[in-house]
Parts: C-alpha cells; structure tokens; sequence
C-alpha cells in the first residue's frame, strides 16, 4: 500500500480567480456582489474577479473554465453558497478544464451570511469581505491532491448465517463474488428456523428457509464455515484480513450422513437451546432435522470425556454404522482469509424477563415468552407441536398475551422491538386454529401492524374472536394451588380494573443485539447505538453502511426487525458491498493524514515510543512499526484530523486542512477590528451544517462569527486557538458534534471527545494567562440544530457587545507574551506567521 | 462495635405504640445500639398529610428535624419507616432540587435554623441486617422459633421511592426475610408481598383502607402462614386492627395474629411475651400455645 | 387570628395560588411522556377498590391540559402514596409525586379531606400528627420507658406561618361554612 506522493507542484505562483456568485437575489438581495468582485480583485493573487448570477448554472461554470484557460488561472475560490451544496459541482468544474480540484475553494456567503444576517447590511458585507478573503488566503496554500487507488479482493465475508446472512450471500454469489459465511452456530439457519409459521400469511417458517439453506451451502463460490467465529480484523476497505476460528465439532461433516446412530447411544441429555431450554438434547446432536450442514456436533462441555476411556459409545456406534465420522482428535483451527467487504448479519436475542420481577417469569411455570411459545407450537418441536402447561402438562384452555415487557421502558429497554405485535398475533391465530375452544385475550398499549398486509392480519385475529384489551398488566399473580395466573391491571377502553385468571400467559420481550456484539463490535472497529445494535453511518440516506468503508450491517444485527425487511436490508448490503467489490479499485479521498517521516519523534528516537496518535485514531489506521516512524494507513483513514491535533512534536499534518491553511485563513479573518469577530471552529458534518441550518432556515442572528470549517472538532490544535486570540479575537468558539451523558455523535467516532479534553486543558491554561472564561466557548451543535446555532451566536455577541473592545484589547495586551512562548513553538505555521508580521516580531522563531 | 445514632422514634410511635418502642429498646440494648433523644424535633412530618398539603413546608420541616441530628453529630435512627421515608426523601430532594433547596433554605433562616444535610437516616431493620449482621442475630437467638411459618409484610415506605431510599431491593426485597429466618421462623412466599397494606388510604376512605386490607389477606391466607410480621407502626394498626372490618364486609374469615419484627426477635432471643406487653387486637394466644412459650 | 388578616392573608395567597397555576405547566410537562399504558393505575391500590380514583387518568388531563375535571373534588385525596405508579412507570413519570403537588393546588383552593385538616391542627397544637394523651409518660413508665419526647409545636407553628398553611383551614373553613373566603 504506497503512501501518496509528495505533493509535487503547490509551489509556483497562485494565480486566483474568484467567483462572486447572486444566486439570484439570495445573495444580491442582501450583499453588492459587484463590490465584492471588486474588493476581491485587489487581494493578493487574484487575476481575475467576477460576479455573476448563478455560477453553478452551466453558462457560470462555463465562466470559470473559459477564464482558466484564457488567464492561466491555477486557483479557484467561488463566493456563493454552502460547500456542502456545490463544493463537488465546482471541483468537477475546475477538473473538467485541467485544474486539479483541490485548487478550489469555496466562501460561504449565503447560507452563513445573505440568508441569515438581513438585518446587518453592512456588517454582513464586511462578513463576506473576510470570508471571501479567508478562502482566497487558503487557496493560495492548498496543494495538488490525487485520490488514492486501492485494489480489491473480490471476495465478501458474512457474518452470521441466518435469514438476513444467507439472502446476502446469495445475491452476491448469484453476482458472481466468492463468499465466505461465518456463522457461530452449528448449523446456519438462526431464529428463522425456530420459528413456526410467519406472517402474514403463515408459511411454515422452515419450509420457505429450508432451500435457501441447502442453496446457499451448495454453491462452489460460497464457502461456509459453522460452528466458527471472527476473531480478529485487520486492513481496510478492498483489502481486509480476516482470522477465523473453527471450533472442533469432532464430527467429520463430510462423512456424517446424519444417521441418529451416535445420539441413541449417549449417555448424556441436557437442555435444548434449540427449543430454548423446554426440550433435551443429547451431547452429540444435530440442532434440528433440517440443519445446514446436515451433521451431528459433539458438545464437549457436556461429553462425559472425548475418550474412550470414559465413554467412547458414539464413536462405537459410528464405527458399526459405517460412516467414522467421529474424531476425537479434532482441534481448534484458525483459517486465514482475505476479502474486500464484510457484512455483518449477526441477529438478536430476547432479553431475559426473569428480572422483571412483576410478571414472574422464571418463577411461575405456566408463564412463558413467545420464543418458548414458537416451539411448543412447532410440530417438529419438544412437544410435538402440542401447547401445554409447564406445571402439569395439561392443555391450557384460556391463554393471555402481554405484550411490551420490557419494551418501550425506560426502566429496562426504551425501544420498540417492532416485530412482537405481529408475531403474538400470529401465534393467537395459531393457538385458535389448534384449538378452536381456546379463550385468548392480548393485553397491549399499541398494536404495531404497519407492514403490508398486517393490519389486516390483525382484522383476521379479532374476527376469529381473539380478544384485545388494551391496558399493560401491572403485574400477574399465581395462585399457588393451581399455578393458574392472575392478572391485575385497567382496561382502558372501559376505565375498571383487570382482574381475570388465566391458564398460561405469554410474555413478549425485547429483542436485544446477540450475545457477543460488543466484542465484534471492537474487532471490526464498528461502532454500535445506545441499545447495542451496530450503528449505521446516516439513520435515513446511509442505513446499511457503517462508518468503516467495506463494512455493512443487515438484518436485526443493526437493530430489531421482521423478516421481510431483513431481507430486502440483506440485498441491500449486497449491493452496497457489490459497489465495492465490482471495482478493481476504490478510491480514497485524499483529505487524510500524513506523518512527516523525518518529524516523528519514533523515528528521531527510536527509545521513544510515544504513539499519542495511534491511541486516539477511532480507526486503528496509525501503524507504529518497532523503532521507526509511526505511519498512516491511507485507506483506513478517515480524515478526521484528531491526529494532528494530539501529536507532541507537530509531527503531523492532514491534506487539505494543514495548520499553515487554517492559520491563513485566522489571520486574514482577524486582520481588522478583530475584537469584534468570534473566531469560529466548526466541524465539517454537524456543526458547519448547523449553522447552515440557520442560514436556510433564516434565523436571523448578528455578524460577528467568522468561521473556519475542518472535517472533525477533533482536528482543532491549541495552537490554532492561540494563535486566534494572538491575533486579537474578541471570543473564540469551538463547536463540534454532539456529545452528552448518552454518547457521542461525532462522525469519526470519537473525535469530539478529544476536543473536549484538550479544550478544558488550554482553557485552563488560557484564564490562569489572564482569560474571561466566557470568550471561549465549547458547543455541541448537530447538523439539525440551526436554532440552536443562532441562539448561540446572539448569546455570544451579546457577551462580546458587554466585554467591549477596551476591556478586550487590554486583555490581549496582556496574554502576548504567553501566546508568543507558546506560538513559537508551532513550527508549522511559521512561514504563516512571517508573511503577516515580517521577520522582526518576536513571535517568529529564528529558525 | 459502637453503633451511635440520634433517636427519632416518631410521633405515632412513641405516643400511641410504648411497646414498639419499648421492644426495639431491647434489641438495641441486645447488639450495642446506642441512642440519644433528639431534643425540640417535630412530627417527621408525615408525607401523607404535610408533603400533600405543602411541598415545602414538609421539606422545611424535615430538614429542620436533621439540623438537629447534624447539630448532634449523628446520624438518625427510626423505627418509623413513615419517618424514615420523610427524613430521606427530604435530604435527596434537596440535594438535587437547587429552587426548592433555596426556598427551604430561605425559610430556615427565618427561623433561625442551619440545614448542612450531612445526618443520613436508618431504620432500626437497616442497621440490624447492615452494621449488626445476620450472623450475630443468629449468635443471640436462645428459643429458636422453628415450624413457625410468617408472612413478612415489608410495606411501602421503606422500599419505594426506590431513587431515594436504600434499605433494600424495591422488587425483591430480602433484608426483613432475613431477619425473621435468623429467629429459626420461615418467611413464606405469598402474592402481593410488596403491595401497600391500605392504611394510609384507610385514614382517608375506611372502606376502602379496607378493601386493600382484604387483597393482601386473601393471598397470606393462602400462603398458609402462622403470623404477619411488619416493621412500620402504621401497617401494624391497620393490619392488626382492621382484621374483623375485613372478615364482615368479605364474609371471610381471617384472624391471622400480626407482630412486630423485633417482637418476634425478642422472643427468640428468650425475651418473656408477656413481658413485652404488645397489644394485639387478633388474640396471639393460640400461636404462643403452637410456639410453647405461654 | 383576626378576620381581616385572614382575609389579606387570602389574597396574598390567591396570587400565589396562580403562581402556582403557573407551576402546574411544569406538571403537565412532566406528565406529557406519559403513553396512557394503564401501568400506574394497574398497580395502584386503591384504583383496585375505587376505580373512581385512576391515576392515569389524572396524569393524562395534566398532560392534555383538561386538568380542571379533577382540581375541585376530594378524590385525588384517596392516594395511599404507596408510590408502586411512580416504581413501575415505563417513562420514569414520577406519578405519585406529581399527584402530591397537584394535591397542594387542591389545599390551597380548600380541597382537603377532614382528617387532614385534623392533623395539621394537631401539628400546630402539639408539633405531631399523633392525637396527645397527657397519661402518655404514666403509659410509657409502665414499658420501662423514659418520658415521651416534647415535640417543638412552636417550630411548627412558624414554619406553618411562612408558608400561610393556616390559609388552607381557612380557605376550607370558608369552602364548607357557605361563605367567600
């Protein structure tokens, strides 16, 4: 994996045209775009200034690639909206008539200054001055960039083998990718094949995944390993390297042929998981008839011994019957697999309602959870399919169902799990058809039937005289004679209390992430939501992927669902990972970060371990090889910056967003009256796009902020905010994404966690040097908050208007010195900082 | 081991129950727990008239009713879980409650009262399970009360609000439990076990006080026990008092004798019942005949 | 306490009485989560034996802000304060307790059962809720026990006086004598 050239080119002369955009009256409507052109004209490098009224329109773009050509532009900077909006529009542009499109830069004038600063005119035209001038001064540093090519290894993993893992692996395996399925258990299948029937249309829920089951282990390009786990991940995106581990069956699957002859002879029955503890299994057993691979499994936590010694019948009897396919010998094995995607399609589990104690599950026999439920009813189950009482196997003759144990709680889990409505529906129209006779009732707060076909699943329920009350039972009570239940609480619909006995009672409770997910979480570097579930990069226009490139998440792995959303969530994984995998290539965008070799105290001296960036990457991509210089992995990059931020030695920087970029842009935006700017940081994905918020939604707020954009909050280096009060700033804000007690927001993970300790730390340091506390602010404002923008940029002017100039100028006087000491260290920026004072101020080290 | 605790018995029971009080004397004495009265203390006050009437005169009240613990240097004890309730409620609240905390501090003042909110509160239960410990209750027991069979009532106020109070599990409490079964006695299972006994709402509608009473009857009754054993004065009057209101408007019978938690200890421990002098509406003579200890 | 001072005491209170009208939007914030499951009122005692007092139903006029149905009856007065609504709610609505500032709204307006008012006159009489018997020391001596303690009525009664809890008798003196308080 090459690390990207050194930049060649970047060096010659900026020759800068810029691009006054009216957007229509957008932006004429509030600022002179004609004076604008003209202040632009006489800034330092700029050939070449117009406006006009809609630059992104083609006759606009036309403008810029006609006068590239004509002037011999090498920079572009287009005053207009929201780089968000048309930065991709206008480095196309600029790419189109030869430029390289990191040579482009663009000023936010309306969403950040035309639509939300009305009322201020004037200071609004200053805005757009500053920040015109700001990306002009960018420009003029930014460096050529090539995106980064990585090659792909055309072969998917999948993790988990149940309905949403098998339908993924199909359609990447009728595309015409390898894949290779990972699933933990024995046998692929997982709740699906516990099922009964489903709805809406009760199918046999095994008969419909059955031959998926045999298609998807029957493909040459499908390689499936069960009984196994993922224990490790490296790489990136195109290139992962995945260990698995094989747990020993000590049952030779290829000459199993399924017979029975090993599970008559053990000794040994212990609960089936299978049937969720009703049933029993012996130590060596096949999950279920129709299991996929269809093999026994010797369970050697239960197995008297793995040897003759101690037992030695199932081998005995496998010998006579002629297949041997048991092996005592077998061992732990750890394959070694790479691929270009991975999918991850682990499923859920149900929480354990023993703890809520009300309903007393655990300790009254005859109340069960629908799962248990699901195998007593299943023919192929621990009672043939036959519905009856734990307590005395009788058939229970009037059954409740209750519905949100545990759900929608803030006691247990706040979510709702979605599914259970339907399937307590389907499992009372079961009950019904058994046994005609059967008084059901179902206790819920909502009944969920939103998919297609289930509301009038739930008519059909009602019609065939199953019984719906709403009101959540506040608790059941047993008799303890009969082990009959008793259940308290209001029906709503007639405002008395319940107080009706039941034979049996069935519990719906949450669905939960698998056990284990938050170890794959670790092991895949993925992160996972408030409930567990694995956490998708964007809730409504990026469900599937995660923000690690090349990993996707289906099924209820990503959070509780039905099977036909599995499914259709399934294909889309596979088309997701498809994108990748149909490329000999991908591309990386190169806004990542870049250790200078001959910087990085590693390499300097190798006794020095250091590391600082590898330990607050959320991506594992800092690489810190013995004794030489820590080093990006380029593809496994994010561009986040928290890197640069956190290296001792300023060892790093981050292409496109230097310091020596943002310094430019600090200094040429406090150049004048700066005691009346707010210097503002605003992180790329939330922040910056709140604030554009405030400009689209016209909330009205004075123009003091001047705003640098960087990708993450993270990125923010204290020496950026020194230098920003160095230059004079009335008030300097932080604001990255949102961070609370609940967890963080942050885009790359974790980055605002870094901003908020380093920003306590220089505060710190900032008031004991002679700092009002309150001109510097650290928010959170998410990309939804605009009103929350405004109301923080008015609160801060209001702050800043009753400091004062004065007060403000002559405490600057007095933080000089310390901010000199510590500007001098920051090397980076120092060809800045000579260019705006020259070489006699102290603040420049003599190099 | 010297356990030193402020003394708030309350008003109910030091004015209207002696031999509550007089039986937790005992077992203080027993295990080392030494008191001393609060001087100048008034009503907790109990939440269901005060905290109903006025928010914040309960809690000035009961903060002023600490200050005189702090002003001690000790933490209180009560044998009131009502008290018990008020008095930790009040310190949790105004711990987090910054206005309310500024009203009641204002009022204090006022009155010429400074509230640190440094005395915690116990009940006398609390301290037997966590400072004396099972092991030597189980070291004092002289009579052991084997065969009998009780139903241990824990109530409402030591258990709930459960953000406030710290005596035990809400939903599966064990302390009490334990307590009993230290006496050589077996605590029996029964539904309802954590629900309200309806003495509070007994004081305000008597039908329906008992109405409540009935339900948890019905599933003691089942539970086949020997005796109800509670650990609040109010439980026990309602309980212990309200047995025939229940039988005649039910047209069941009852009759099942109620004790106090350190009653029954006292026995154990080979305390004469007779010389405790409980006043027990539902006759005990029956169950001290089945115990042997007439 | 004279008339006319209960009379000025009234109107000063009144004021406070809308402020804490005022103070009753924060009750139907609180009680907005609210998801009408019927957990409260399931648990609740005293629902069991008079549906006529159901919790949920005055947590959803709070949050509905039809709360006028209930604030000039007695029944929110039937509260055990057991607080097994406020244990059990699955959006953490602390019923119990919001249902006790509700009831403060209801004193001040004079809305409170006889048997509070009874104990609220035994406060500020002798500083307890607990009736006074004056044989009480001769009955404790006879347990072995020292004298009863001396509860500070005073401390009561001034407590009482800043917060104008006296208006209350006075605003439920003047509910049931007929007359304009």
């Amino acid at each position: 994996m090459p690390d990207p050239k050194e930049e060649k080119g970047g060096e010659e002369e900026p020759r800068i045209g810029v691009y006054v955009c009216h957007c229509g009256l957008n932006i004429a409507g509030v600022l002179d775009c004609g004076k604008l052109a003209e202040y632009a004209s006489k800034l330092p490098g700029v050939v070449v200034a117009r406006d006009y009224r809609y630059m992104c329109s083609d006759p606009g773009q036309a403008l810029i690639k006609k006068d590239i050509k004509e002037h011999n532009l090498n920079r572009v900077v287009v005053a207009a909206c929201s780089p968000k909006m048309h930065e991709p529009t206008f480095r196309r542009a600029v790419a189109d008539a030869g430029l390289n499109p990191f040579y482009f830069e663009m000023a936010n004038i309306r969403e950040h200054c035309s639509w939300c600063h009305s009322k201020w005119p004037e200071e609004a035209f200053e805005k757009a001055k500053d920040t015109i001038a700001a990306a002009v001064a960018k420009v003029g540093r930014n460096k050529p960039l090539e995106e980064i090519k990585v090659p792909v290894t055309k072969r998917v993993l999948i993790i988990g083998g149940g309905v949403a893992g098998i339908s993924a692996a199909l359609d990447l395996s009728d595309m015409g990718f390898e894949v290779i399925m990972v699933e933990r258990e024995p046998s692929i299948g997982g709740r699906m094949a516990q099922l009964d029937k489903t709805f809406p249309t009760l199918d046999c829920s095994i008969c419909i995944l059955g031959p998926l089951m045999v298609d998807v282990a029957r493909r040459p390009n499908v390689k499936l390993y069960t009984y196994s786990e993922v224990i490790k991940v490296d790489g990136y995106v195109g290139n992962f390297k995945v260990k698995i581990l094989k747990k020993p069956r000590y049952v030779d699957v290829d000459k199993c042929n399924a017979c029975g002859e090993c599970e008559k002879v053990c000794p040994v029955e212990v609960p089936n998981e299978f049937d969720e503890g009703l049933g029993w299994r012996k130590a060596i057993y096949i999950p279920f008839p129709q299991a996929v691979p269809a093999a026994y499994v010797l369970d050697e936590k239960n197995c008297l011994g793995l040897t003759p010694l101690v037992c030695g019948r199932c081998m005995d009897a496998c010998k006579a019957a002629g297949a041997d396919a048991i092996n005592y010998g077998d061992r732990p094995e750890i394959i070694e697999e790479e691929v270009g995607a991975i999918i991850v399609a682990t499923g859920y589990d149900l929480m354990d309602v023993s703890q809520i104690r009300e309903y007393g599950y655990g300790s009254y026999p005859n109340v069960v959870t629908a799962l248990e439920l699901e195998r007593l009813i299943n023919a192929a189950g621990p009672t043939e399919g036959h519905v009856i009482r734990p307590s005395d196997g009788k058939t229970p003759k009037k059954v409740a169902f209750i519905q949100c144990v545990g759900s929608r709680d803030l006691k247990w889990k706040d979510y709702c799990t979605g599914f259970c409505c339907m399937y307590t529906i389907k499992n009372a129209i079961l009950l019904k058809e058994h046994y005609p006779d059967m008084d059901i009732t179902v206790y819920y707060i909502d009944i969920r039937a939103a998919g297609k076909g289930y509301e009038e699943f739930y008519r059909r329920a009602r019609g065939q005289g199953i019984k719906f009350v709403r009101g959540k039972p506040a608790e059941i009570l047993e008799d303890p004679d009969t082990h009959n239940l008793i259940i308290v609480g209001e029906d709503l619909a007639l405002g008395r209390p319940i107080r009706e006995e039941y034979d049996m009672v069935v519990l719906s409770p949450p669905a939960v992430p698998r056990w284990g997910s938050d170890k794959l979480s670790q092991i895949l570097n993925i992160p996972v939501d408030r409930a567990g579930f694995f956490l998708e990069s964007h809730p409504k226009l990026k469900p599937i992927d995660t923000p690690t490139e090349g990993i996707y998440i289906c099924g209820a792995a990503h959070g509780p669902k039905d099977i036909p959303y599995s499914v259709a969530q399934a294909s889309g994984a596979a088309s997701r990972a498809a994108r990748i995998l149909s490329q000999d290539y991908v591309s990386i965008e190169p806004i990542i970060s870049y250790i200078l070799p001959d910087r990085c105290i590693r390499g300097i001296n190798p006794k020095i371990e250091c590391g600082a960036c590898a330990r607050v990457c959320p991506y594992n991509a800092i690489e810190l090889p013995p004794g030489q210089p820590a080093r990006v992995i380029p593809a496994k990059c994010h561009g986040c910056g928290t890197c640069v931020a956190e290296c001792p030695y300023d060892a790093i920087i981050q292409h496109h967003f230097t310091d020596e970029q943002i310094a430019s842009q600090i200094i040429e935006y406090l150049k004048e009256n700066p005691e009346e700017k707010i210097l503002a940081f605003t992180c790329n994905w939330c922040s910056y796009a709140g604030a554009d918020l405030a400009g689209t939604s016209r909330y009205e707020y004075p123009p003091n902020a001047r705003l640098i954009r960087v990708m993450c909050s993270g990125r923010i280096d204290r020496d950026l905010v020194y230098l920003a009060f160095r230059m004079g700033a009335g008030m300097v804000l932080v604001s990255g994404c949102r961070l609370t007690e609940f967890g963080s927001d942050c885009h790359y993970i974790s980055g605002n966690v870094q901003a908020k300790r380093r920003f306590e730390a220089y505060k710190r340091t900032l008031v004991r040097a002679g700092l009002t506390p309150s001109r510097l602010r650290l928010e959170w404002v998410s990309a939804a908050e605009g009103d929350k923008w405004a109301a923080i940029m008015t609160d801060m002017v209001k702050e800043l208007k009753k400091l004062g100039p004065e007060k403000i100028k002559a405490e600057n006087a007095k933080l000089r010195p310390f901010l000199d000491k510590m500007l001098r260290k920051a090397w980076q920026i120092q060809p800045v900082l000579r260019s705006f004072w020259g070489e006699k101020r102290e603040v420049v080290k003599r190099v | 081991m010297t356990l030193k605790y402020a003394w708030f018995p309350g008003c109910w029971v030091a004015y209207r129950m002696p031999y509550v009080e007089k039986s937790d004397r005992l077992v203080m004495e027993r295990f080392g727990i030494e008191i001393e009265e609060m001087k100048g203390a008034t009503c907790c006050p109990e939440a269901q008239f005060m905290e109903a009437v006025d928010r914040r005169a309960w809690l000035t009240l009961a903060a002023r009713n600490i200050s005189i613990a702090e002003g001690m240097g000790r933490d209180i004890l009560t044998p009131c879980p009502g008290c018990y309730e008020t008095l930790k409620m009040a310190r949790g609240i105004l711990k987090e409650d910054e206005e309310m905390a500024g009203i009641v501090g204002e009022a204090l003042k006022k009155i010429g009262v400074v509230y640190r909110g440094t005395s915690d509160t116990t009940h006398l239960a609390g301290v037997l399970y966590d400072k004396v410990g099972i092991e030597a209750i189980r070291k004092a027991i002289v009579r052991p009360l084997t065969g009998l069979r009780v139903a241990v009532h824990y109530g409402c106020h030591l258990l709930r609000p459960s953000k406030y109070l710290d005596f035990d599990d809400p939903t599966s409490p064990r302390k009490l439990d334990e307590l009993v079964e230290a006496t050589g006695a077996v605590s029996v299972n029964y539904m309802r076990k954590t629900m309200c006994c309806g003495g509070p709402a007994g004081v305000v509608d008597r039908e329906i006080g008992i109405k409540i009473l009935r339900e948890k009857l019905y599933w003691i009754k089942k539970a086949k026990v020997d005796a109800i054993v509670v650990a609040c004065p109010s439980c026990y009057m309602h309980m212990d008092g309200n047995q025939p209101y229940v039988e005649e408007m039910f047209e069941e019978k009852y009759s099942i004798p109620v004790l106090w938690y350190t009653e029954l200890l006292n026995w154990a421990m080979g305390v004469d019942p007779k010389d405790l002098k409980f006043y027990h509406r539902v006759r005990i003579d029956p169950l001290l005949e089945k115990l042997g200890l007439t | 306490m004279s008339e006319a001072v209960v009379e000025r005491k009234v109107l000063q209170e009144l004021e406070e009485d809308i402020q804490r009208l005022v103070e009753i939007y924060e009750l139907e914030r609180k009680a907005a989560f609210c998801y009408q499951c019927g957990t409260c009122s399931g648990s609740c005692p005293v629902f069991m034996a008079e549906p006529e007092y159901n919790p949920r139903k005055m947590i959803m006029s709070l949050a509905s802000g039809t709360w006028q149905s209930f604030i000039n009856s007695e029944v929110a007065w039937l509260c055990a304060m057991c607080h097994t609504c406020l244990e059990r709610c699955p959006q953490r609505i602390e019923v119990s307790e919001i249902l006790t500032e509700v009831r403060n709204i209801l004193a001040r307006r004079g809305i409170l059962p006889d048997i509070i008012a009874e104990k609220l006159r035994r406060v500020m009489e002798r500083g307890m809720s607990a009736p006074y018997s004056k044989l009480i020391d001769k009955r404790r001596a006879r347990y072995g026990l020292p004298p009863a303690p001396v509860f500070d009525a005073e401390a009561a009664k001034l407590v009482f006086d800043i917060f104008a809890v006296n208006h209350v008798l006075a605003a439920k003196k003047a509910r049931e004598g007929g007359g304009s308080p």
